[in-house]
């Protein structure tokens, strides 16, 4: 059985939902509810560019004290 | 009022049960009052060095009081812990601790001696020593339940390590479920390897309910040391992974002898195995566990009592609390019950994602359809069947990962190092099975022009790779075969054989050690110059073998002897004059 996230030449879309979190999600599949598409459908390989480049912070945006990652002193 | 935090459950057992002992190993021992005074002093001087929300922390010291002080200190000083593997090269560890930008590293004297990865502040935990001038009371720094408690790495197939970021509310839905009401497990034996997942059972399980962590004395254990320290520490909870579990029954079921519960898992659980090890010890729960790291350790249980019959793969069970399972097919439909599908896990546990890896993270961490808008759910890449009464059947892997003794490792990641390695033109590592189900790996390489020697290939692997992850065999091969559809064709690959001429034995002594190790290894005929490890034999054969030679023989040997002279002939020697008189 072959996963449909790891089908070789697969269109993927990227999805996005309310806590800022990022899913690949092939593009053939029904978006599930709470999630909006931010890219794509692309290759697999450039969909995983737009994660890397747009998801700079893994934190979800719920948590408290949140703010851009930088060296405490 | 309910903590948010994983430190402030122990706190609120320190307050409730302030003499009872939170920690022991051998002598040294702390009660829930000493453990929560010295973590808060230590956590106070991880402030003073910019600890703050988030921060990584390494940690890397043996196993040890001193390591759970460590732990604690860095969780009340809002940082999470980056536990960084004893048996890891240095590179590895490098790698880790500026991948994370860990500010700070604490280690303890002995692994200061072997070499520290650089780059961060070191602060050596032992005992009180630096930490009477830091006040005892708690920094009360304030914690989100989505805050990072630990960081933990496990095999990625890139070729690197990826980091699973796992938050105190997820570390405590599995300390708290109610599988461990009960009791079971009051004292707890920690054995595993802390930079591992199994640490989230073996250090919050017994101190957020009260109960006691008896650590086992650093390195390496064989069965007669589990048995002792089980006996002389009346040890109650204990996870031992499959393959061990599986030796534990074989060599010896009722060193188990007074323990309440076992849990096992990390790969398939030999039916045979809890059958035997429950004749042998009645009143004990025998409970299989299922999980991911990426889920906070384990997301299914199934207990097992006698009177227990071996028929058929042991079902992993039904899901803890909390814990969503979906059996999907390849468009991502559950399949009916008895159907195979690949295992998606929801709910409680599922970890942040990979540190420092968007892509990874949002490939393994995917949107979900059966859950609340906007929820995630983790593609386990487990093969899985549910049957009719919802227990859950592993039935192994959808992709290349493979369990070695309990160790996740990606084959890709072996083979992304070796690849590195000047003039190979193409590797390929695969698991081999004894017919004792032990799995080792094996590489096959294909040389460019002229010679690769096997032992130079292997010194490279051991250079970059953890232990569990070197091949124990590499062997030359001029093409690697393929299958018509141009995938590796593993039936077609050559077992490694041993080239070397041999010595026979000349002793009665010799020749019984030859006996039991070709018994071991499975192996027709060995030579008394043979090294066990590189004939295939691995840690866990290693304690069959220890156990074997103490009980036939009649000697004291430990483990780790046997690791320093692993022949015939060093054995032989190291056991001095026969009928076991030792000089």
């Amino acid at each position: 059985m072959t996963n449909p996230f790891d089908v070789p030449g697969g269109a993927f879309s990227v999805l996005v939902n309310a806590d800022g979190q990022f899913s690949l999600w092939p593009a053939t599949v029904e978006v599930p509810a709470g999630w909006t598409v931010a890219h794509g459908p692309a290759d697999r390989a450039t969909s995983l560019d737009y994660v890397n480049e747009h998801w700079t912070d893994l934190r979800p945006s719920g948590l408290a004290g949140r703010r851009p990652r930088q060296p405490e002193n | 009022m309910v903590s948010p935090s994983i430190h402030g459950h122990f706190t609120q057992e320190a307050v409730r049960t302030p003499d009872a002992i939170a920690v022991s190993s051998g002598e040294v021992q702390l009660s829930y009052r000493e453990l929560d005074e010295r973590s808060n002093r230590l956590a106070h001087r991880l402030r003073e060095l910019g600890v703050r929300a988030e921060s990584p922390v390494a940690v890397l010291m043996e196993r040890s009081v001193d390591l759970v002080v460590a732990i604690l200190a860095v969780l009340k000083a809002g940082g999470c812990y980056l536990p960084l593997h004893s048996a890891y090269p240095l590179q590895r560890k490098q790698w880790i601790l500026e991948h994370c930008a860990a500010p700070v590293l604490l280690a303890d004297e002995v692994m200061r001696g072997r070499g520290l990865p650089e780059g961060a502040d070191v602060v050596v935990v032992e005992g009180e020593k630096g930490l009477t001038g830091y006040p005892a009371h708690d920094p009360a720094v304030g914690i989100d339940p989505a805050q990072l408690a630990y960081v933990i790495h496990t095999s990625g197939s890139t070729g690197e390590p990826k980091g699973v970021a796992i938050a105190h509310r997820d570390a405590l839905g599995l300390a708290l479920d109610s599988m461990w009401a009960d009791g079971r497990h009051e004292r707890v034996l920690m054995v595993a390897p802390y930079a591992f997942n199994v640490s989230t059972y073996e250090l919050w399980v017994p101190l957020l309910h009260g109960g006691r962590i008896v650590v086992a004395p650093a390195g390496d254990l064989d069965v007669h040391a589990l048995r002792r320290l089980v006996a002389e520490e009346r040890i109650t909870g204990i996870h031992l992974t499959a393959g061990l579990f599986r030796v534990l029954a074989e060599e010896d079921p009722s060193a188990l002898a007074g323990v309440r519960e076992v849990l096992t898992g990390g790969d398939v659980i030999a039916p045979a195995a809890v059958q035997r090890v429950l004749e042998h010890n009645p009143g004990l729960v025998v409970r299989a566990m299922y999980g991911a790291t990426e889920a906070t350790l384990f997301s299914t249980s199934a207990p097992m009592t006698a009177p227990y019959r071996a028929a058929g793969p042991v079902p992993v069970g039904r899901p803890m609390d909390n814990v969503r399972l979906h059996v999907l097919d390849a468009d991502l439909r559950p399949v009916p019950a008895g159907a195979v599908g690949e295992l998606h896990l929801a709910g409680r546990g599922l970890a942040r994602g990979y540190f420092g890896r968007p892509d990874l993270t949002a490939e393994r961490f995917v949107a979900n359809p059966f859950g609340a808008p906007g929820e995630r759910m983790y593609r386990t890449g487990d093969l899985v069947r549910m049957d009719r009464d919802g227990r859950l059947e592993y039935l192994g892997r959808a992709n290349d990962q493979l369990k070695v003794m309990g160790f996740r490792v990606e084959p890709a990641e072996a083979e992304a190092v070796l690849a590195q390695y000047p003039g190979l033109a193409h590797v390929a590592v695969v698991a081999r099975e004894s017919d004792s189900g032990e799995k080792r790996l094996v590489a096959y390489y294909v040389p460019e022009s002229g010679g690769i020697e096997a032992g130079a290939l292997r010194a490279h692997a051991v250079e970059l790779l953890p232990a569990y992850m070197v091949p124990t065999a590499f062997v030359a091969v001029p093409a690697l075969p393929l299958t018509p559809n141009g995938k590796l064709d593993r039936r077609a690959l050559p077992a490694p054989v041993a080239s070397s001429a041999r010595r026979a034995p000349l002793t009665d002594r010799q020749r019984a050690l030859c006996t039991l190790f070709a018994e071991v290894l499975e192996a027709p005929e060995i030579g008394i110059d043979d090294s066990f490890f590189e004939l295939g034999g691995q840690s866990l054969a290693a304690m069959r073998l220890v156990s074997r030679i103490r009980s036939l023989l009649e000697v004291d040997l430990t483990i780790t002897q046997f690791f320093d002279a692993p022949t015939v002939a060093g054995l032989d020697g190291l056991l001095g004059r026969p009928e076991g008189e030792q000089g």
